[in-house]
C-alpha cells in the first residue's frame, strides 16, 4: 500500500505537470516556427541572398544545436531551467520582432537561435524531469517541434505577417512562467527524481548494464548513444523525397515525424525501449528505401524511423542524473554533427545499400548500448507490481 | 557552501563561453552578409572559412563536453563507493564464515 501511494508521487505526476508538458510542447512547437518564419521570410523579401542564406542558415542552426551542452551545463549548475525555457522563448519572440528593422537581421538570427537553444534546454529538463527513466514526456515535447519547423518554413516562404508567431511564443511562454512553480519538486532537483525512480521502478532503472560499469562503459554507451543520434540526424536529412513538394503530403509527412517521436516514447516506455527502437530503426529501411518513388511507403518510413528518438534522449539522460540540461545539449550537439555533412554540401543522397547500412549501424550501436537486463517483461511486471490497476503515470 | 559556489561559478563560465560562441557567430554571419554582394560558388570553396570555424566551435564544445563527462563519470564512481562500504563492512562483520562475501564485486 505504500508503494502505492509513493508511486502516486513520483515526480511530475498530476495535471499540473502534463499541463505544463503540452504548454512546453506547443511553445516548442512556436519557437521553432518563429524561427521558421524569421529566416524564410528574410529569404523570401531577399533580406538573405544566396550565400548569406547558406551561412544564416549554418550558423542559426550552429547556435541552436550545437551550443546547447554549453548551455545545459550552466542551467543545470545553476537550477536555471524555468528561466532558460521563458528567456529563451522571449528572445526568440524578440528577434523575430527585430528582424523587421533594417540592419537588424544579423542580430535577431543570432538571438532566435540563441533563445531557442535556451528554450529547448529549459523544455528538454522540464520533460526529462516529469518522468525520470522514461521516454513518453521527452517524446511529447520534442513531437510538436516539427510541425513548428514546417509550419514557420510555409508561413515564411509565403510572406506571412510575424506577429501571430510572436504573440503564440510570449503567450506560452507567459503561461509556462506561471505554471512553472506549482509543478513541485519535479522541476527542482533532478537527482532526486532520478532516486525515486529508481525506487519505484527500479527494473527500468537497471536498463543500461553499461553504464553500471565505471568509466569505461559508461563512456562507451554515452558515445554509442550520441553515435546514433547523429546517424539518425545524417540519414533523417539526406533522404530524398521529391513528392515533398506536394503540400498535402508535406502535411502529411510532418504528421509522421510527429507522431513518430511522440508514439515511439509510448511505446518504449510500454513495450520496451531495446525492441522499440531498434526494431523501428530495422523495420523503416525498406520502407525509406523506397520512399523516394512512393510517398506511402516514405510517410510510414519516416513515422517508423523517429521512434527512436525519445529512447536515445531519455537513455542519455538517465546515464547522467541531475545533468538533464546537459544531456539534453549533448543529443542537440550529435544531431548537428550527424546534420554538418548535408547542410555543408558534402553529402551525396543516399542509396538504399548505404540508406541500409547507416540505420543498421544505428540499430547495432543502439541495442549494445540498451542491451539490458531488463526486457519489456521485467519491465512491465515491475510496472505493474507498482501500479496495480495498471496505471503507468505515462 | 564551496561546492555551490563551485557550480555557480561553472555555471557562469559555461554561460560566458555560449555568450562568446554567439558573438563569434554574430561576427560571421554579419561578414557572411557583407560578403554577399559577390556570392562565392559553393564549388571554389569560398565558404571553406565558414565551415573551419564551425569546425573549430564544435570541436570546442565537444572538447568541454568531454571533459565535463569525464568529471561527471568520476563523480559517479566516486559517489558509488562509499555507498558501497556499510554493505561490506557489515557482510563482514559476522565472522570469517563470511569471507569474500562482501567482496564489493558488485561495486
Amino acid at each position: 500500500m505504500t508503494s502505492v501511494r509513493a508511486a502516486r508521487r513520483t515526480p511530475g505526476t498530476g495535471r499540473r505537470a502534463w499541463t505544463a508538458l503540452a504548454l512546453a510542447a506547443a511553445q516548442h512547437a512556436a519557437v521553432d516556427a518563429a524561427c521558421g518564419v524569421l529566416l524564410w521570410g528574410a529569404v523570401r523579401n531577399g533580406r538573405l541572398g544566396a550565400a548569406s542564406a547558406w551561412a544564416a542558415f549554418l550558423i542559426y542552426n550552429l547556435l541552436a544545436f550545437a551550443v546547447q551542452p554549453l548551455l545545459g551545463l550552466a542551467v543545470d549548475r545553476g537550477s536555471w531551467a524555468r528561466a532558460s525555457a521563458v528567456t529563451g522563448a522571449a528572445l526568440t519572440a524578440a528577434g523575430l520582432m527585430a528582424a523587421v528593422w533594417p540592419g537588424a537581421l544579423t542580430p535577431a538570427i543570432v538571438a532566435a537561435g540563441l533563445g531557442n537553444a535556451l528554450f529547448h534546454v529549459g523544455g528538454g529538463i522540464l520533460s526529462l524531469r516529469l518522468e525520470p527513466g522514461r521516454a513518453t514526456a521527452p517524446g511529447l515535447f520534442v513531437a510538436p517541434g516539427a510541425a513548428g519547423v514546417t509550419a514557420g518554413i510555409l508561413a515564411g516562404r509565403a510572406g506571412t505577417p510575424a506577429w501571430p508567431f510572436v504573440a503564440a511564443t510570449a503567450l506560452l511562454g507567459a503561461a509556462l512562467w506561471l505554471i512553472w512553480p506549482a509543478l513541485g519538486h519535479a522541476t527542482r532537483s533532478g537527482r532526486r527524481t532520478h532516486a525515486t525512480a529508481a525506487r519505484l521502478n527500479p527494473a527500468a532503472h537497471q536498463a543500461l548494464p553499461l553504464a553500471d560499469s565505471p568509466r569505461s562503459g559508461f563512456a562507451i554507451t554515452i558515445a554509442l548513444l550520441l553515435l546514433v543520434v547523429a546517424l539518425r540526424s545524417f540519414v533523417g536529412l539526406d533522404l530524398v523525397m521529391p513528392w515533398k513538394s506536394d503540400v498535402m503530403l508535406l502535411a502529411l509527412l510532418t504528421a509522421a515525424v510527429v507522431l513518430g517521436k511522440a508514439g515511439g516514447g509510448v511505446a518504449a516506455d510500454r513495450f520496451g525501449w531495446r525492441p522499440v527502437a531498434c526494431g523501428a530503426l530495422v523495420v523503416s529501411v525498406p520502407l525509406l528505401a523506397v520512399g523516394a518513388a512512393s510517398p506511402w511507403a516514405g510517410i510510414a518510413g519516416v513515422l517508423v524511423f523517429n521512434m527512436t528518438m525519445p529512447v536515445t534522449l531519455a537513455a542519455t539522460a538517465r546515464l547522467l542524473p541531475g545533468q538533464e540540461g546537459f544531456a539534453f545539449g549533448l543529443t542537440c550537439l550529435a544531431l548537428f554533427c550527424g546534420a554538418l555533412p548535408v547542410l555543408a554540401g558534402w553529402a551525396s543522397p543516399l542509396g538504399a545499400t548505404a540508406l541500409a547500412v547507416a540505420c543498421a549501424a544505428a540499430a547495432v550501436a543502439l541495442w549494445a548500448a540498451l542491451a539490458g537486463r531488463a526486457n519489456a517483461r521485467d519491465r512491465s511486471a515491475a510496472s505493474r507490481s507498482i501500479h496495480p490497476q495498471g496505471r503507468s503515470y505515462a | 557552501m564551496r561546492s555551490r559556489i563551485r557550480a555557480f561559478s561553472t555555471a557562469v563560465a559555461a554561460a560566458a563561453a555560449s555568450l562568446v560562441l554567439a558573438a563569434a557567430a554574430f561576427l560571421a554571419l554579419a561578414a557572411a552578409t557583407l560578403a554577399d554582394a559577390e556570392p562565392p560558388p559553393p564549388e571554389s570553396g569560398g565558404h571553406a572559412g565558414l565551415l573551419i570555424v564551425i569546425g573549430i566551435v564544435v570541436v570546442a564544445v565537444a572538447v568541454v563536453s568531454i571533459i565535463a563527462l569525464r568529471s561527471l563519470a568520476k563523480r559517479r564512481t566516486g559517489a558509488a563507493a562509499p555507498a558501497d562500504e556499510p554493505e561490506a563492512e557489515s557482510a563482514r562483520a559476522p565472522g570469517p564464515d563470511d569471507e569474500g562475501a562482501g567482496g564489493g564485486s558488485d561495486a
